[in-house]
């Protein structure tokens, strides 16, 4: 009889995460198989023109219009949230019981969410791997100093385009002297030179801080291509995957040129030992009572529409969950794992995203080039993070596409009131052309109340149950929404700039809240993490610093998921980072492993 | 083969309904499809007073009274400039007419953008500044 296939290791989840960790192990001589639960192929090329296509002709152009999604593996969408004078409503995959909704998308098809990502690939600031010392999260069980190694590992694998003095000087990060990024920063937007110019070595106050901040309008590092850097890598120099970024402004969901890093791009450099299968839905591990996984168990389908499906086993030395921070706590929850600290699924942490948008005396040219090339980064970090969250404000070059939608709903609006020809045009040249929107993004602490739950009477095709999410802010991430509409209101005093924010209880606004008399509406930034917490004991933390869970010592929970605290930075970045360092480790496990096997054979020789 | 002159004809009625002018609805290369578009979307008789009704009526933008009518101004209009055909009547679904007409959405043109996704200004050219607005 054939017993199950048997692989050194299974990756679940063929995303950002997975793609690097499949490659550095395939890299090394290991048989690796990844299993998406999403649909695509290895015709990257074929399935990158269809998407472009679905995205050019979906009416509404969300985070996954472009990508093929499927009944079996369904993803959330920003659609299924929808607010009012209620309270908010959710209609989709997610269900959701908490006071606040988690206004998160993420996608499930092969590369994952890293296909729709924004491409912005910042480091963490060193403080905040310390956020616990400041009274409100978590501190991580390594330091910036360990995993600066790992960053520009990740830096030369995605590709990251960067002014390493202005890094330096301006975010006061810490790098090897001699370092310099694969390729030279980006060219800053003209909105972004005519914000410096209204707004640098100015200063702003927050309620929070004792002294104003300096402002300054910062460079921020990019996962798409620019020139890259002849002095990289001791002067061995850079070669870019693909394209330089040619400003096709639609990075959110899809560049068309791929000049943006998506995990396809690791996966197109894949040796021959990474096996891909996808339409494949992990539902279950099993456990010796040594804690050692036995057996993985998986759902393959083929129909897009239905959950007809034969069910798998695969065996492997080493387990990688790498399927997003909620769809990792979902497996482990099923499957009763790594529950000695009861962490799992807690402390799930997003980006809430407090967004101002308004109108510049002058046109600005909005739509063009990446949605974000520059943001202002001191209020990031400092004692205030004490007394309300963090922020970075982030410039936003797309007009008020993320908190309003695209300009379709002021032809919309403008027909309705019967306004046409040549005025229609003229109001919206007037209107669209000197649009800018800044985005704050504001960290949110490790809260243990804030987790993902399952929810047996609620199935999905497939006959899996769903994740039921339990969410909120707390006072102090309200307190940084407080701060952070404070700075808004000075940006927009310096740029002389008209202030159209509005924050209402409306169906497009289902993350609005009220505190201490104030309107507010976050959006979520799509940064899920912290549901398999890195922690220094397993009493209190899911996974290790390796990313290995306690109970289980070769299963890993990659991703966000692990992360303690998110900081202020778009977390991709970090995520690549503690893949590839756990990549190591696995690959020091796997041998050692081996060599036990090897002396063991020997003895009995 | 096209009667070109059903086409030049509801150029002009766009013409007067967009505010963009026939020469600029032509550079498009959507008129044709439009054209097809909405003759097959809409009863004739509607879309023959519609005709008649923008071409004879003066000023800009034309006069359009009637609520039936007005419902059809607004989805040619709609059609044009974002290149989605609304629901007609309301509770019919919006789709895109096509992959080019979403590119050629005069929405973008007002303001001399392009439609996110669909135009390669070339590297760096988020930098500079904005071409101006059409002249008032």
């Amino acid at each position: 009889m054939k017993g199950p296939q048997r692989y050194d290791v299974v990756v679940v989840g063929a995303g950002f995460a997975g793609s690097l960790v499949a490659k550095a192990l395939g890299e090394r001589g290991w048989r690796v198989l990844v299993l998406e639960a999403g649909a695509g192929t290895r015709d990257a090329w074929q399935d990158h023109q269809d998407a472009v296509r679905a995205f050019h002709t979906a009416v509404v152009k969300t985070p996954t219009a472009p990508y093929r999604t499927t009944a079996a593996a369904p993803s959330p969408d920003v659609l299924d949230l929808t607010g009012g004078r209620d309270g908010f409503q959710a209609h989709g995959y997610l269900l959701q019981r908490g006071a606040l909704p988690y206004a998160s998308p993420y996608l499930r098809v092969n590369g994952g969410s890293g296909n729709a990502w924004t491409g912005l690939a910042l480091r963490m600031h060193p403080e905040d791997f310390r956020a616990g010392e400041f009274g409100h999260g978590r501190n991580w069980p390594i330091g910036y100093a360990d995993l600066e190694p790992y960053y520009r590992l990740a830096e030369g694998e995605i590709g990251v385009a960067a002014d390493v003095e202005e890094q330096r000087r301006a975010v006061g990060l810490p790098f090897p002297e001699d370092y310099v990024f694969p390729m030279h920063g980006l060219p800053r937007s003209y909105l972004d030179a005519v914000l410096a110019e209204a707004v640098d070595g100015n200063h702003a106050r927050d309620p929070y801080q004792g002294q104003p901040t300096e402002l300054s309008v910062v460079g921020t590092p990019q996962a798409r291509n620019g020139p890259p850097n002849p002095a990289y890598d001791h002067g061995r120099g850079y070669r870019p995957d693909g394209h330089r970024c040619a400003g096709y402004a639609s990075c959110v969901p899809i560049c068309p040129e791929q000049a943006k890093y998506t995990p396809m791009k690791t996966q197109a450099r894949w040796p021959a030992t990474v096996t891909l299968r996808t339409r494949a839905v992990v539902n279950r591990l099993r456990a010796t009572s040594t804690g050692r996984i036995s057996e993985i168990c998986y759902q393959l389908y083929r129909d897009d529409t239905g959950g007809e499906h034969t069910s798998h086993t695969v065996e492997a030395d080493m387990v990688v969950l790498a399927a997003h921070a909620i769809e990792n706590a979902k497996l482990l929850l099923v499957s009763g794992l790594a529950t000695r600290s009861d962490q799992v699924g807690r402390n799930l942490m997003d980006h809430p995203a407090l967004l101002t948008w308004g109108l510049t005396r002058e046109p600005i040219g909005p739509y063009r080039g990446p949605g974000s090339t520059s943001g202002i980064e001191g209020f990031r970090f400092g004692p205030a993070r004490r007394r309300r969250a963090p922020f970075r404000v982030e410039i936003g070059n797309w007009g008020w596409n993320w908190a309003l939608g695209p300009p379709d709903r002021d032809v919309a609006d403008l027909l309705r009131q019967n306004v046409f020809g040549k005025r229609l045009r003229q109001v919206l040249a007037d209107r669209i052309g000197r649009r800018f929107m800044l985005q704050f993004e504001i960290e949110q602490e490790a809260d243990p109340a804030n987790r993902v739950t399952l929810a047996p009477d609620h199935r999905d095709r497939l006959g899996n149950p769903r994740p039921a999410l339990h969410y909120r802010l707390s006072d102090h991430v309200k307190r940084g929404m407080v701060a952070a509409k404070q700075v808004s209101d000075q940006l927009f005093a310096l740029l002389d700039a008209e202030d159209h924010t509005e924050y209402r209880p409306v169906a497009s606004m289902p993350g609005y809240l009220e505190f201490e008399g104030q309107s507010f509406c976050y959006w979520g930034a799509g940064h899920g993490g912290g549901t398999h917490i890195m922690g220094g004991s397993p009493h209190d933390s899911v996974v290790n610093q390796w990313q290995q869970c306690w109970d289980h010592p070769n299963l890993y929970a990659v991703g966000c998921g692990s992360m303690p605290s998110l900081g202020t930075s778009n977390p991709s970045l970090t995520m690549a980072a503690l893949a590839l360092r756990s990549a190591e480790h696995l690959d020091r496990e796997l041998l050692a492993t081996r060599t036990c096997v090897t002396v063991a054979k020997e003895a009995l020789r | 083969m096209q009667d070109v002159s059903v086409v030049d004809e509801f150029v002009r009625v766009s013409s007067r309904l967009t505010g963009f002018d026939p020469g600029e609805l032509q550079a498009t290369g959507m008129a044709e499809g439009y054209h097809d578009l909405v003759v097959a979307e809409v009863a004739e008789r509607r879309y023959r007073r519609l005709v008649v009704t923008v071409l004879e009526a003066d000023g800009d933008p034309p006069a359009v009274d009637d609520p039936h009518l007005l419902d059809l101004a607004r989805a040619v209009t709609h059609l044009w400039y974002v290149g989605v055909w609304p629901g007609l009547p309301q509770s019919a679904e919006a789709y895109v007419a096509s992959p080019r007409s979403y590119a050629q959405g005069l929405v973008w043109k007002t303001f001399h953008g392009a439609p996110p996704g669909t135009v390669a200004p070339g590297f760096g050219s988020w930098a500079r500044p904005p071409r101006r607005a059409m002249p008032t």
